[in-house]
């Protein structure tokens, strides 16, 4: 209770803050109309006094404005937001997962891609490993986004985590997924697994140019 | 200038089918159209020596500063006066957050950013730029640049660290998810491609 107390009131200063800042709660009004914004806002302050995190709300009234999406539409995918980060918010209350607003967030996005509550539950239950949720969360739905069934997703995720091995193993779980899935092997469907550090291949085929990626791994920025 | 492109090699280009599933007078159009992508995607990312230089420069003049500022915290100071140098840097955080009119607002905050280029093969497009939770969308903040007149289109941006979702746009109307990235439902009846940025640059997560 006192830390559900703390988590809104936490959640109503950095609301503030943003809006102060010029985050997404400042920058809302210039991107819809004006009776949306409103809609918006009070759905802010409802997911603040929830202890939810408002910028998701923001971003995706922005997301829509930009798409010119009509006004109901966008409000319809703001509310669809909202619903999604309360129902993250209640699986990481029931897995007793460290509730933080990047793990609710995490978790919305895990819904969004695919995953129901009780997999969010199983996946958050790892941060009595020594794996974050958000992180946990993210990756999973990372594997959904990539076409993972659910029910493999929480497998894969729990066969790293059952292993140990670091944080680093679990993040890169969706890339390796993705290549192996390249290679006409998605481990979703062979039910081995991912192998590290082995590749019965032999060297790396040659990859389509196109499925490479459209985003590329870059250097740091100065 | 455009060419239209034979949809089975657009399917070759996306992966669906091989090379050899091409009819034979597709074939060498689709082995060059291979090729085409193939080398851009082992071009490097440079950076201009200008902007080298610009880096070098600042780095330089931190270093010189850094015997004042190690002497500013140095534990003999008074405690207000530490306090005071706590509060002045943040305000000068705060401020220094605050988004420029000329520069994409970072999406999430902390970490690292990274460069990380987007390309997309689009022949017939006149303009492409990519939209995302990185520039709040805007479809202005970022275009493509047409690579040596073909239908290779890229632009690389500095992201900062976090998650971020993001799609082109095509002549200024057309949302259309990166075919090469995860995607996900964004809510409006379209998709939304996932990148994520780290300190060891960009991955699918």
């Amino acid at each position: 209770m006192r830390a559900s107390i703390l988590v809104a009131l936490a959640g109503i200063g950095l609301s503030r803050i943003a809006v102060a800042q010029g985050g997404p709660a400042a920058a809302i009004s210039d991107r819809v109309p004006a009776p949306i914004a409103a809609a918006v806002r009070a759905l802010a302050d409802s997911a603040a006094a929830r202890g939810l995190p408002a910028d998701p709300l923001f971003d995706k009234a922005i997301e829509g404005g930009a798409k010119q999406a009509p006004p109901d539409r966008i409000l319809a995918a703001v509310r669809q937001v909202y619903g999604q980060l309360g129902i993250a918010a209640e699986g990481l209350r029931s897995a007793h997962a460290t509730i933080t607003p990047d793990a609710i967030e995490a978790g919305a996005f895990a819904l969004n891609a695919g995953l129901s509550q009780q997999d969010l539950q199983r996946i958050a239950r790892a941060e009595a490993g020594h794996y974050p949720s958000a992180v946990a969360l993210r990756v999973a739905g990372s594997l959904a986004a990539i076409g993972v069934p659910p029910k493999d997703v929480v497998s894969l995720v729990d066969g790293v985590m059952t292993r140990g091995g670091p944080v680093a193993d679990l993040q890169s779980l969706p890339g390796e997924v993705q290549a192996q899935a390249a290679r006409g092997k998605p481990p979703w469907v062979s039910g081995q697994g991912i192998t590290h550090g082995s590749d019965d291949d032999g060297p790396d085929r040659p990859q389509n140019p196109n499925r490479m990626g459209h985003e590329r791994r870059g250097s740091r920025h100065p | 200038m455009t060419q239209a492109m034979h949809e089975l090699v657009k399917r070759l280009l996306d992966g669906e089918i091989g090379l050899e599933d091409l009819p034979l007078d597709l074939q060498a159009e689709g082995g060059a159209a291979l090729e085409r992508l193939g080398q851009f995607d082992r071009a490097p990312v440079t950076l201009s020596p200008a902007l080298e230089a610009r880096v070098m420069r600042e780095v330089r003049a931190l270093a010189r500063r850094r015997p004042l500022w190690r002497w500013f915290v140095a534990p003999v100071l008074p405690p207000w006066a530490v306090l005071a140098a706590m509060a002045a840097t943040a305000v000068l955080v705060v401020s220094l957050r605050r988004p420029s009119p000329t520069r994409p607002a970072p999406a999430q905050r902390g970490g690292d950013s990274v460069y990380v280029r987007f390309v997309l093969y689009a022949p017939a497009a006149r303009q492409v730029s990519v939209a995302g939770s990185f520039n709040r969308w805007d479809p202005q903040a970022a275009p493509l640049a047409r690579m040596d007149g073909g239908g290779v289109w890229s632009v690389t941006l500095p992201l900062p660290a976090g998650q971020h979702q993001y799609a082109f746009v095509v002549d200024g109307k057309n949302w259309i998810p990166d075919p090469a990235a995860p995607a996900v439902d964004d809510g409006f009846g379209r998709r939304n491609s996932v990148v994520a940025v780290g300190a060891s640059g960009a991955r699918v997560l």
